[in-house]
């Protein structure tokens, strides 16, 4: 019977294979050559960070004092420090806290925002108001007070650090999910999902929330810069990584203190963590052009 | 025993700013296997009055009356065992298709999706039955097509999609709503040929819901015409053009154009649709009916005038009424 009714004749021309289909984002992300650029950089970085033991031409602990403030040579590409560490060791190993803080607290916030954010904007009602009031209260939370609680009470671990960084910064996140999750949920397609006989629980994961990524990628790859940054600050108060332990915001408040005399001491962490960064925020830029449809039409 | 009984169904709408009153107590009865039209201009409550069967009204929504599904009180019926009802024996076809698919999901795992809620199959299983369904609905080439995503079909398409979801489950009920408003013409008459096919050959009852009187006539054997939330006219589809009784009706046949005759000015029924801020009282067609009667003030219930054939119109009912006019 069916062919009776079979008329639209579309076969082969229309079907796309998957691989191209992937490329139309990829396009998207990539007509802005600068995002293109801060991915492979944010790449990089990472992977630097994890095989670090590998690529670091010295041990960052190790002090040599026949060698200490030295300029870039061969030996030391970046030069070394008042105790004859060398710099580009100490600046390879400092990647790793920035990225264990930066991605670690942006998996925990993304936990923690998604759940509640997705619970308050279906749920809506009584429930919504209670979170929604639960989120004001810590947005109202001083980040730095309570890094400074944490870190007295749990030591100066880079677990108490995590635990610092993300306990304020869930919030932003579970805002940004909750009011994209309000929106997707008046959507007919939910409608649908409901006829179909899908449970909450299956609504909430297969329909709502796969359509509210978005701009929640957008808003992670923002996050995990602005986590780095907080670690860093951290450290350049004294609540961060111990010091013989290389860390970023360390090293740039030990390059300042001797920016003077020994300037390549600021310029190279400084210049390392801002184009991290800048990198950063291309990507979100970038995957931003991947999921405004608005904009291209 | 019907599969479905609506009786007395009456649904506002409860917001901040307003009251609104959808549907004013209607009945509705769909026999096992039987096709039903509900026609309608926008706003006269046909489509909330079937979307409060599988109880899919947003939360907003206060509805009383009493509805039964295949002896079940789904006014009653407690939220699992109407998740269970869904998608497995009432299937839903929506107005838009484009709009009432997930677009981060392909076609055919949206397809599989009420085999897969309802426990009916395994997916390898359901794989190969949406597979099936794909090519039973006319779609060419399923198995390339099954991994396709929704913005890669076109509307037509995507409707005979929505169709296979909807039945893909085999359901006794099957509820249209406006299923063809969003396709061009010779689109709309692939799908409903197909719709009524499907509707035959697996043996289910359908409710179609349109604005179309031509469409629905083809599609249904019963026709129930609704204005104001209330049913004005039930009538068999056969009959539509010949003996309908409401003025109402009469006013919407007469209004439609016609391209085997000249081109004149047409004809349209003067006034504005019933305001639903207020409780319905008396005829809602009285503000704009040509015939009305100081009679029209208190509701004119819904009586029958001849076999099959009912009409709320007190005209329809004291003198012989021809076609609406008053002879």
């Amino acid at each position: 019977m069916a062919t009776s009714s079979r008329v639209e004749n579309d076969s082969a021309p229309n079907i796309l294979p998957t691989a191209k289909r992937r490329s139309r984002a990829w396009r998207r992300f990539t007509k802005n050559k600068l995002s293109l650029i801060g991915a492979v950089f944010v790449v990089i970085v990472v992977l630097t960070a994890i095989f670090a033991r590998e690529v670091a031409p010295y041990n960052p602990l190790q002090a040599n004092f026949l060698e200490t403030y030295q300029g870039p040579t061969w030996q030391h590409l970046l030069g070394t420090d008042s105790l004859g560490r060398d710099m580009l060791s100490r600046i390879i190993y400092s990647l790793r806290n920035a990225c264990i803080v930066g991605f670690g607290a942006e998996i925990v916030e993304l936990t923690i925002g998604l759940m509640l954010g997705a619970t308050a904007g279906y749920l809506g009602g009584f429930a919504d108001t209670i979170l929604m009031r639960v989120v004001d209260v810590v947005y109202g939370f001083p980040t730095f007070l309570f890094a400074i609680i944490l870190v007295v009470m749990m030591g100066h671990t880079i677990l108490a650090i995590l635990v610092a960084v993300s306990a304020t910064s869930w919030v932003g996140m579970a805002r940004i999910v909750r009011s994209q999750v309000m929106q997707v949920r008046q959507s007919p397609y939910i409608e649908s999902a409901r006829a179909m006989g899908a449970s909450t629980w299956q609504t909430v994961i297969r329909y709502v929330l796969p359509n509210s990524m978005g701009p929640v990628l957008v808003a992670v790859t923002f996050g995990i810069p602005a986590n780095m940054m907080i670690e860093a600050a951290l450290s350049v108060v004294g609540l961060g990584i111990q010091p013989p332990t290389p860390d970023l915001g360390e090293l740039i408040l030990v390059g300042q203190s001797a920016v003077l005399s020994y300037s390549y001491l600021l310029i190279w962490p400084a210049l390392l963590f801002a184009l991290t960064l800048l990198s950063f925020s291309f990507v979100g830029d970038g995957l931003r052009n991947v999921f405004d449809t608005k904009s291209d039409r | 025993m019907a599969l479905v009984e609506i009786h007395n169904l009456r649904v506002r709408f409860e917001t901040d700013e307003a009251t609104i009153y959808a549907v004013n107590g209607i009945d509705l009865m769909v026999e096992p296997g039987q096709s039903i039209g509900i026609v309608g201009e926008s706003g006269s409550g046909k489509s909330v009055s079937v979307t409060s069967i599988p109880r899919l009204l947003p939360r907003t929504a206060r509805v009383e009356g009493s509805v039964y599904f295949n002896g079940k009180d789904m006014m009653r019926a407690t939220a699992s065992e109407l998740q269970a009802i869904r998608g497995h024996q009432i299937g839903m076809i929506f107005q838009n298709p484009h709009a009432y698919l997930n677009p981060t999901r392909t076609i055919g795992k949206q397809l599989m999706e009420p085999l897969l809620f309802h426990h009916l199959a395994g997916v390898k299983r359901a794989r190969a039955m949406g597979m099936e369904m794909l090519d039973r609905v006319g779609i060419v080439n399923p198995k390339a097509r099954f991994d396709n995503y929704p913005f890669e079909f076109s509307g037509g398409m995507l409707q005979r999609v929505l169709i296979a979801m909807a039945l893909i489950t085999g359901p006794k009920l099957v509820i249209a709503d406006e299923p063809t408003t969003a396709l061009d013409v010779t689109v709309q008459a692939q799908i409903l040929r197909l719709l009524k096919e499907m509707q035959r050959e697996l043996g289910m009852s359908m409710i179609f819901v349109t604005h179309d009187l031509a469409v629905a006539s083809q599609v249904s054997d019963v026709i129930y015409v609704m204005y104001g939330g209330i049913v004005v006219e039930r009538l068999p589809a056969k009959q539509l053009i010949r003996v309908h009784r409401h003025p109402y009706l009469s006013g919407l046949l007469a209004s439609l154009p016609r391209v085997d005759e000249p081109v004149g000015r047409l004809p349209f029924i003067p006034g504005l649709p019933v305001n639903t801020r207020q409780p319905l009282s008396g005829c809602p067609f009285y503000a704009r009916c040509q015939w009305h009667l100081d009679q029209c003030q208190s509701a004119p219930p819904l009586t029958l005038v001849e076999r099959d054939h009912e009409a709320a119109c007190w005209l329809a009912d004291e003198r012989r009424v021809a076609n609406g006019q008053p002879s």
